[in-house]
């Protein structure tokens, strides 16, 4: 009879270590889980920071790029302009003196010049007519 | 530079002719040289475009004849 009865201690051990063994394991899970969780996001603003930092580096060099392009486009604007000023002086200069050598022209010959300038409209109006009124 | 006196007085005669005497007209062309030859090329352009062919055939006409009159004095007799 005595054989068949086991000593109290040994189920009481066994029964013991079941609760605690089942929280250990759950808090390690948890634990670890907060550190994942921790290491994730300190990662993810890492990145974050480091997009920032070259999308303001980035910003940087275009507006630099486009400041340089704009200051060559305004120096090559102003010096086409300058051009187009000085060929623009030179053609009217041109125009004043083939102007004044028409009306000296004119004054010396009235009678020649008034013949000839109605022989060129003459002239022109029978191209275009015939042009016209076919 | 002055043209040969016969041509020029040719051209202001022709223009006296056609010009009414009261207009004095050279004095207006001197006075106003760009405005009178911009007149007389707007005259010329209406005229022709009006009346050009038929200024053209009289002219022709004119010159043939004079050409022909010109050319029976100096051989004689009327040729052509």
């Amino acid at each position: 009879m005595s054989d068949n009865v086991k000593p109290i201690d040994d189920g009481k051990g066994k029964a013991g270590a079941g609760p605690e063994a089942g929280k250990a394991p759950g808090g390690e899970r948890l634990e670890r889980a907060r550190e994942k969780f921790s290491q994730v996001t300190a990662g993810v603003g890492d990145k974050v920071k480091g997009l920032g930092e070259s999308a303001g580096r980035a910003s940087q060099q275009v507006r630099a790029g486009a400041e340089r392009t704009g200051a060559v486009a305004r120096e090559k604007y102003d010096v086409a302009s300058e051009k187009v000023r000085v060929g623009y002086d030179k053609a009217r200069k041109d125009f004043d003196h083939l102007t004044q050598d028409v009306n000296e022209y004119v004054r010396d010959n009235p009678g020649r010049s008034v013949l000839i300038a109605a022989g060129i409209g003459f002239v022109l109006g029978m191209l275009l007519r015939g042009g016209g009124r076919r | 530079m002055e043209a040969a006196p016969s041509q020029q007085s040719m051209a202001d005669e022709l223009v006296d002719e056609l010009v009414p005497r009261e207009v004095d007209w050279q004095r207006l062309v001197r006075s106003y040289p760009l405005t009178s030859l911009a007149l007389a090329a707007f005259g010329g352009f209406v005229l022709g475009r009006s009346r050009g062919r038929e200024m053209v055939a009289a002219l022709s006409a004119f010159a043939a004849d004079t050409l022909t009159d010109n050319l029976n004095e100096y051989l004689g007799k009327d040729v052509v």
